[in-house]
């Protein structure tokens, strides 16, 4: 039956001939890989294959003929291996590759037939550490801070470079190098410490620790109080790094090798902080930070009080224990007087006086009475035993506490105040040496501002401690009798005779509401205020912290503090209250008090400088 | 079971010699078969294999062989039982330096049944019968799959059977000399097409369009048959 069956026999055949044979290895190029390769850390194994036509279907990675786990991503293969899982010696690892042969045969398509290469390379692992070695040195080479040890001959580690900062640890992964170079280190103080980190082991083969700064930079003033910020000795490679210089102003320079800036024009009085940072453009964060601190240089003593002397060119300046005179424009200490005991507060004239010509000067130096010298003669001196010339005034044979100056006529009339337990405001003649007005007392007011007497002596004005209002009074056959009633503040006369300016006091905590008023009075008759000017308590942010007046310029000062630190200052004439010149200096609560008087700004931290 | 149908097959015969003009012949012929769900079947294969084989063989004509047995009713009409043999196969195939792949269907089957024909002219030297063959069909089919790379191999073989009715009208001419008769005959089978079920598994096979796999042995049958005309008077 069989026979009978049909039975199918033919055929097709093909045509496709096999693939031609192919010849090539492979070569690994990465510097990076050595065979054998020493295993230290869990490694990944990226092996591209730069030159291949055919394309790979399958790769096989074999460690001691066991595979391991890779990947085919393109052309690369990929594995990692981990030296714990070998032990220590020599593994062989095998990695084959197949190409498909694109021959279309019935293999190839069924995935059999293939070219294959093969690799074999060595691995190593060792867990034994490196031995101690000498201790590495540090020092700039090249630009850059370098550290260099006595390599061993293990090759089972890799170096790592841990330093005493957040920075990451730099690995060396060559166990034959010898050195580090710090690609990111910018200078200062650094500590590093060369660790060797292998299979099962971290080993600190060295530390060394390096302080130096990376530039020799400095900040110098000249004589128009002009910043210049330079460098040079510049340690560090200056390839794509730059500096951050921050002051006023803020720069950002590629770093050079030497390097003059102008910085910026310091104000009277100024202090100043000058920052820099260095770092390279690719490690921005990484930075040598470094500060300068500038201060202007005074050109005075610290004083209390200044008297100018316009016809003389003179300064008088009245410390604490002392009174100087410089000259001026050039502020040479010619002289100085010792005067102890010497009385001054935060107000004008309360402590020295001198007539207008300038031939007579007087302070006092104690409690006692008033001294007479020559402003420009300081040995000739004079004493007014006040107590006794007081005693009828006051009923009281207590000692003076307390005596405030005003001011005082070419005649010899001097204003003053002056405390015994109780205080009086009054009119000492100097050439009878006797008080020729007095006020009644005042009780709980020890610094009550002196009053001011006109050049011809017929009129004195004081604010009344007892009063809301101030009081003028005129001489009238040789007793002074109530004129009338002015403004409380710091009065001047604008002429020898009837014309007076007052200055409202600020108080030490101004209203930023109220505007201040200041006021010109007539005082022919009864007082008539003739003209006034109200200053704003605030512009912006900027607030009103003084007001004064120059008798020799006839000038009002303004004073208005501003939130960086800085005064800004008006001078504003008289002729019809407009300001002529704006100045800027440091403010009262960096440097000191404040004064402008005869043409001169000055703070009496020992700060001057004339106003042009 | 067994017993009673031995007993009925030796009647038979017993009934069958005693009786006078009956004919046994045996014959051989073509067969054409139009196998569409296995061409179907194959088409789908070669497509899902991935493998570019060959259509090299499709269920072509193929020999068919057989036999009757006939007791005449009357002068012109007789009744017997037949049995024919038939086979036919396809196979896809591929072959190239690296290796070889095939896919054969091999379909065998065995008809078993009646006939009753009737003369239908009035020649005594070339009677010309209408016939009518009614019978079974038992149809094996083998399917062998064959995978050789280099030196590796791999095969795999799958039967399954089927078992369905079939009705073949057709024509017959004979020619008696002495006790021998010759015979030329011509049908047309027509099938039912019961669905290939794995040996005493209920699986079953089914194509694309969701039809199961079916051996359609539908087509023409030609035969050339010579036999012996038992207890004729000669």
């Amino acid at each position: 039956m069989t026979g009978c069956t049909f039975s199918p026999h033919n055929e097709y055949v093909s045509p496709i001939e096999p693939p031609k044979d192919i010849y090539f290895t492979i070569e690994i190029n990465d510097e990076n890989f050595t065979d054998p390769y020493n295993l230290v850390y869990p490694t990944r194994f990226d092996f591209t294959l730069q030159e291949t036509s055919k394309p790979i279907t399958n790769q096989i990675v074999l460690v001691n003929r066991t595979p391991v786990s890779s990947s085919l991503n393109g052309k690369t293969i990929s594995f990692t291996l981990s030296p714990g899982s070998y032990p220590d010696g020599r593994s062989e690892v095998v990695i084959q590759v197949q190409f498909d042969t694109n021959s279309g045969s019935l293999a190839d398509r069924m995935g059999t037939e293939y070219y294959l290469l093969e690799k074999k390379i060595t691995l190593i692992t060792d867990r034994t550490p490196p031995p101690d070695i000498p201790t590495p040195t540090l020092a700039y080479e090249k630009g850059f801070l370098t550290m260099r040890w006595t390599p061993t001959t293990k090759q089972n580690f890799v170096y790592m470079i841990k330093r005493n900062s957040y920075w990451k640890d730099s690995i060396i992964t060559n166990p034959g190098q010898s050195y580090f170079a710090d690609p990111i280190f910018m200078g200062g103080k650094i500590k590093y410490t060369l660790m060797a980190s292998g299979l099962g082991f971290d080993k600190a083969l060295g530390t060394v620790e390096f302080d130096q700064a990376p530039i020799d930079w400095k900040v110098e003033i000249s004589d128009k109080r002009i910043a210049h910020l330079s460098w040079k000795d510049v340690l560090i490679d200056t390839a794509n790094t730059k500096i951050r210089i921050t002051s006023y102003k803020d720069k950002l320079l590629p770093l050079t090798r030497s390097a003059v800036f102008e910085m910026d024009t310091l104000k009277l009085g100024d202090q100043l902080y000058y920052n820099i940072e260095i770092f390279r453009e690719k490690y921005p964060n990484i930075k040598y930070q470094d500060y300068r601190l500038v201060r202007l240089l005074p050109n005075l003593k610290p004083f209390g009080d200044v008297v100018m002397l316009p016809k003389h060119q003179k300064i008088l300046l009245v410390t604490s224990n002392k009174i100087y005179r410089y000259s001026i424009p050039d502020f040479v200490l010619e002289d100085s007087l010792i005067a102890q005991g010497i009385n001054y507060y935060n107000f004008r004239r309360t402590s020295l006086a001198v007539k207008p010509d300038e031939s007579a000067a007087y302070a006092i130096f104690n409690s006692g009475g008033i001294t007479r010298f020559d402003p420009l003669n300081f040995s000739d001196q004079r004493n007014y035993n006040l107590f006794s010339s007081t005693i009828e005034m006051t009923g009281s044979n207590q000692e003076i506490d307390h005596i405030a100056l005003g001011n005082v006529t070419n005649e010899g009339l001097i204003t003053l105040s002056l405390t015994k337990v109780t205080t009086w405001s009054l009119v000492y003649d100097l050439n009878l040496e006797k008080v020729i007005w007095n006020s009644a007392y005042y009780t709980g007011f020890p610094t009550v501002l002196a009053p001011v007497i006109s050049g011809d002596g017929k009129i004195v004005a004081f604010d009344n401690p007892n009063s809301l209002t101030a009081q003028v009074l005129k001489n009238a056959g040789g007793s002074f009798e109530i004129s009338g009633e002015i403004d409380k503040g710091q009065k001047f006369f604008l002429n020898d005779k009837n014309e007076l300016i007052n200055i409202p006091h600020l108080g030490s905590y101004p209203s930023i509401k109220e505007n201040k008023i200041v006021s010109i009075y007539n005082l022919d008759l009864s007082p008539q205020k003739t003209r006034t000017l109200e200053i704003q308590p605030n512009r912006g942010e900027q607030y009103l912290m003084g007001i004064s007046y120059d008798v020799i310029t006839r000038s009002l000062y303004t004073r208005y503090d501003d939130i960086t630190g800085y005064a800004n200052i008006d001078l504003i004439t008289l002729d019809n209250f407009n300001s002529y010149k704006k100045l800027k200096a440091k403010s009262y609560g960096y440097t000191g008090v404040h004064f402008y008087c005869n043409g001169y700004l000055m703070i009496n931290s020992g700060f001057i400088e004339q106003v042009k | 079971m067994k017993v009673k149908l031995v007993a009925c097959f030796v009647l038979s015969c017993i009934a069958f010699a005693s009786a006078q003009n009956n004919v046994v012949l045996f014959r051989t012929g073509i067969g054409t078969y139009s196998m569409k769900s296995q061409k179907s079947f194959q088409r789908e294969f070669r497509t899902q294999s991935g493998i570019p084989m060959k259509n090299v063989h499709d269920f072509p004509p193929y020999l068919t062989f057989g036999f009757s047995a006939g007791i005449r009713t009357s002068a012109a009409s007789t009744l017997g039982v037949w049995m024919d043999y038939c086979s036919t196969g396809g196979r896809l195939h591929y072959k190239d330096y690296s290796g070889m792949a095939r896919f054969d269907q091999l379909l065998k089957a065995y008809q078993f049944g009646v006939y009753y024909q009737v003369q239908i002219n009035k020649s005594r030297n070339w009677p010309l019968f209408a016939t009518i063959h009614n019978s079974l069909i038992a149809t094996r089919l083998t399917m062998t799959s064959e995978l050789v790379l280099g030196k590796q191999s791999q095969s795999e073989s799958l039967s399954l059977r089927s078992l369905n009715f079939s009705f073949r009208p057709g024509i017959a001419l004979q020619k008696k000399v002495k006790v021998f008769v010759f015979q030329a005959s011509a049908g047309f089978d027509i099938e039912a097409h019961g669905k290939m079920r794995e040996n005493k598994k209920d699986r079953w096979f089914e194509t694309s369009n969701g039809k199961a796999l079916t051996a359609q042995w539908d087509g023409l049958r030609l035969s050339l048959g010579a036999g012996l005309i038992i207890g004729s008077k000669i």
